[in-house]
């Protein structure tokens, strides 16, 4: 599949969050203000990438030749957990600064749905090692949009008449309703 | 004194006010995805309880024995395991249902209900009480998801249908909306989170109500 | 007994080996179960779908074993079909990005035994007709070594089936020793033209009619004739002085309800008001038999009511030497030079009628060498929807390099629309030439 049309589809179309509904817990948690959006966005990335490859990686060298596909799910959230701690320790040591601004959010990624459903599906797409970078980067890529995005939104809404009932989440989700109306616009397009 | 007001609120008061859903926000990916139909939800629902209570079980046997920086790890293969079981055995037994869920079996791993009640409560109490913990928590989402694929259902195709997952045979189906007249994008996104943001913003009005009445009692 | 000591990285590390030790245990255990009827339940759902093709075969599941020799990707499984054939199940992307799988069935012998959807999201009426019965019959009367055609109006969806195909025949060839050009082009599969009602054949219609009424001015003539399986009925109405078509009431649908009776819809049947002997009428999409009943059975009524013979095969202009040569008469079309873009490229003005409405058009003429450069239309008056098919950009596209000589085929269901771009493109040329 063109590398380009897969990105594209990725992080527009397919959107994680409008489209697939995948990482919503985090996401209604951290897209209050655009500097934790920001923040969590490029964490998302650097995780979901480096998790993803490792995973293809451990796939395809050691659970499919020992036709062990049934462990895949226990492996690769300990992967990830894996990962995460020890990103978590080294930017610790190595970068207070990072640490302060991305650090926070490494704990909470673990649990992000997003990581494991990308890291799965590159093994369910049958995608080559190419495709899986590409995907592995377009998927964090929308998250990281629909972050700052709704993160921009929700901090005009502060200033507005929102019904009691509707404060907080609820009215999140009516925005993302009408995200998810417009994004779905977009299908068909590739 | 918040025993004593956990006496006081009902049964259903207390569903609705801890509703790890619309209450706490946990567990919402699925809530999202998979409640096109009530058939999806009962299934969900089933496995969703079937694997907290299992993990609570197993966490609460072995919290004596898990030093407390290794706890995160072995929560996680412990839950791992249990999902990859149940999802075998969804995908042989009941494949319809196996290809409805589709990827969200295998993400009930990062449900935050499961960690997070594995974490809170079963890590601290016994295994009876854990077991309680899991079948009320896992009913209460299973209620939960439940309303919403009611909701979607009926306003999206019109119909309310239910058919046994392990034969595909029809138990009941009714149309309650004539045909024509059902607003088919109750099946897509947008009629996912309006309703998710109705029925979110329903419970938060009944949990003011509910603040406010008792705050009235004490006074 | 010594307390064992939690804080060991000792004891850690041996607390998640065991975990793990146990865990993955359980979980072969729990595979060794399940995942023979996993793969039950896998070859039961296709078996169902093979069975379409090869009714009570016994099947075998060959595809470990040949699809390393498939380069495309396309082909999901091969199915051997013991003593009859063999199954390819196979999945291409159309218009909708979701995909589409279908399946493909080839007899021993070469033939396409077979040609199904198995699951397709194409929007339907133009990427889904790849997958209905005209374009499924066309793929079925060929063999494993002929060309797949292309179908006009779903060329996404039909060029991926194409290539789907393709690549099932590169390896059933190779199994069975067939050789084949893999390189051959289908030729365009020339829809059905529409020809005016008298020159249409309808030998295979059995037509009767009876005449009903007759007051000098205008005649009832119950007609019955063969559509797609069943014999269709209808009253023509005929007013005798003009020789054309009042009416068609159609009093017996005997075609498949769903697909057929799209011809028969009020609208449909309002095409026929005004027709007469030397009138074309489209056929419609989809209903292309029943759509012929009502033709031959609108033609015999008119033969009988004027007294004028038909003379089926006698194709008034359709085909023939070039659009130079086409009968544009009724179409009324003209130009005017509107500019030039520089000494050899002028650019006409033109309007024709179509359907129903005048278009308009700007033709780009190359006057050096009596080609047509583009066509650009700019006003569309016939039927949204139907006859805009001849005007999508690829349609258009046709006419590029083409001369007075030049035939450009008809866009199948909007053939009036297609005519009167046809007008304007000859009166373009013709004027460039004259210039």
């Amino acid at each position: 599949m063109n590398l380009f049309t897969l990105f594209i589809s990725a992080m527009l179309i397919n959107n994680i969050i409008l489209s697939k509904f995948i990482g919503m817990c985090p996401f209604m948690g951290v897209s209050t203000s655009m500097d934790s959006a920001v923040g969590m966005g490029l964490a998302v990335i650097f995780v979901v990438f480096c998790a993803s490859v490792l995973s293809y990686g451990l796939y395809y060298a050691i659970l499919a030749p020992l036709h062990l596909e049934y462990m895949k799910l226990i492996c690769f959230i300990l992967v990830i957990a894996a990962f995460v701690q020890f990103v978590e320790l080294f930017i610790k040591k190595n970068s207070p600064s990072l640490y302060k601004s991305l650090g926070i959010y490494l704990p909470l990624i673990t649990t992000n749905c997003a990581v494991l459903y990308v890291a799965l599906d590159n093994i369910t797409q049958e995608y080559t090692l190419l495709e899986t970078i590409v995907n592995s980067i377009g998927v964090p890529a929308g998250f990281m949009l629909m972050l700052c995005i709704f993160s921009t939104i929700r901090e005009r809404l502060r200033g507005n008449d929102v019904p009691e009932a509707f404060q907080g989440n609820p009215i999140a989700f009516i925005i993302a309703a009408i995200m998810a109306l417009a994004f779905s616009s977009l299908a068909g397009l590739v | 004194m918040s025993e004593k007001k956990a006496k006081k609120q009902s049964l259903f008061t207390r569903l609705l006010v801890e509703n790890p859903v619309f209450g706490l926000y946990l567990g919402i990916c699925s809530a999202l995805a998979i409640t096109t139909n009530i058939n999806n939800a009962i299934g969900m629902g089933i496995a969703v309880t079937i694997v907290l209570t299992l993990s609570n079980i197993l966490v609460s046997s072995i919290r004596n024995l898990t030093p407390a920086d290794i706890h995160i790890p072995v929560y996680i293969v412990i839950i791992a395991t249990l999902v990859t079981i149940v999802g075998m055995v969804i995908q042989a037994y009941t494949p319809s249902l196996y290809s409805a869920l589709g990827a969200f079996i295998d993400l009930i791993v990062v449900n935050c209900i499961i960690l997070g009640r594995a974490e809170a409560f079963a890590s601290m109490n016994p295994i009876g009480p854990s077991i309680l913990d899991g079948l009320t928590m896992g009913c209460s989402y299973t209620m939960s998801i439940l309303a919403m694929s009611f909701f979607r259902q009926i306003l999206g195709t019109g119909m309310l249908s239910l058919s046994n997952p392990f034969t595909n045979a029809e138990i009941f189906s009714i149309r309650l909306i004539p045909e024509g007249f059902e607003l088919p994008f109750f099946k897509e996104q947008f009629g996912a989170f309006i309703t998710f943001a109705c029925l979110a913003a329903a419970v938060s009005a009944f949990k003011a109500n509910v603040e406010k009445k008792e705050k009235s009692a004490e006074l | 007994m010594k307390k064992l000591n939690h804080d060991s990285a000792l004891y850690k590390a041996g607390l998640l080996g065991i975990l793990c030790a146990v865990c993955g245990l359980l979980l072969s255990v729990a595979n060794a179960i399940t995942a023979p009827i996993i793969a039950e339940n896998a070859l039961a759902t296709i078996k169902a779908n093979l069975e379409e093709i090869y009714p009570g075969a016994t099947f075998n599941d060959v595809t470990e074993q040949y699809i390393g020799k498939d380069e495309t990707g396309l082909i999901d499984g091969i199915y051997e079909a013991e003593g009859k054939g063999y199954i390819f199940t196979l999945h291409g992307v159309g218009y909708n990005s979701n995909g589409f799988t279908f399946m493909v069935g080839f007899d021993n012998d070469g033939a396409i035994s077979g040609y199904t959807a198995l699951e397709q999201q194409e929007t339907s009426g133009i990427g889904a007709r790849a997958f209905e019965q005209e374009y499924s019959d066309q793929i079925k009367s060929l063999t494993s070594s002929d060309p797949i055609p292309l179908l006009s109006g779903a060329t996404l969806t039909s060029t991926a089936v194409q290539k789907g195909i393709d690549a099932a025949k590169a390896i059933f060839n190779d199994l069975q020793g067939i050789s084949y050009d893999p390189n051959a082009q289908a030729a365009t599969p020339e829809p059905a033209k529409p020809q005016p009602l008298a020159n249409e054949d309808y030998s295979s219609n059995n037509v009767t009619v009876e005449e009903i009424s007759n007051d000098g001015k205008t005649g009832v003539y119950h007609c019955t004739a063969k559509g797609f399986e069943g014999t269709n009925e209808a009253d023509v109405t005929i007013d005798l002085e003009s020789g054309t078509i009042t009416s068609i009431a159609v009093t017996a649908f005997n075609d498949t309800p769903g697909v057929g009776d799209t011809a028969t819809t009020d609208a449909e049947l309002a095409r026929y008001s005004g027709k007469g002997l030397s009138d074309m009428i489209d056929s419609t999409t989809g209903a292309s038999m029943t759509s012929r009943s009502l033709r031959a059975m609108a033609a015999n009524a008119l033969s009988l009511a004027t007294g004028t013979e038909l003379t089926p095969g006698t194709d008034s202009g359709a085909s023939g030497s070039g659009i130079g040569a086409e009968d544009f008469s009724e179409r009324e079309a003209g130009c005017v030079v509107y500019t030039n873009l520089d000494e050899t490229a002028f650019v006409y003005s033109c309007k024709a009628t179509g359907y129903q409405g005048v278009n308009k058009a700007y033709v780009t003429v190359d006057t050096t060498t009596g080609t047509v450069k583009s066509i650009e239309v700019t006003e569309f008056n016939d039927t949204p929807g139907v006859g805009d098919k001849a005007t999508a950009a690829e349609e258009l596209a046709r006419y590029e390099g083409a001369t007075l000589e030049s035939t450009v085929n008809a866009t199948t269901g909007a053939s009036m629309t297609s005519a009167s771009i046809r007008a304007m493109a000859a009166a373009a040329l013709k004027m460039a030439a004259g210039n």
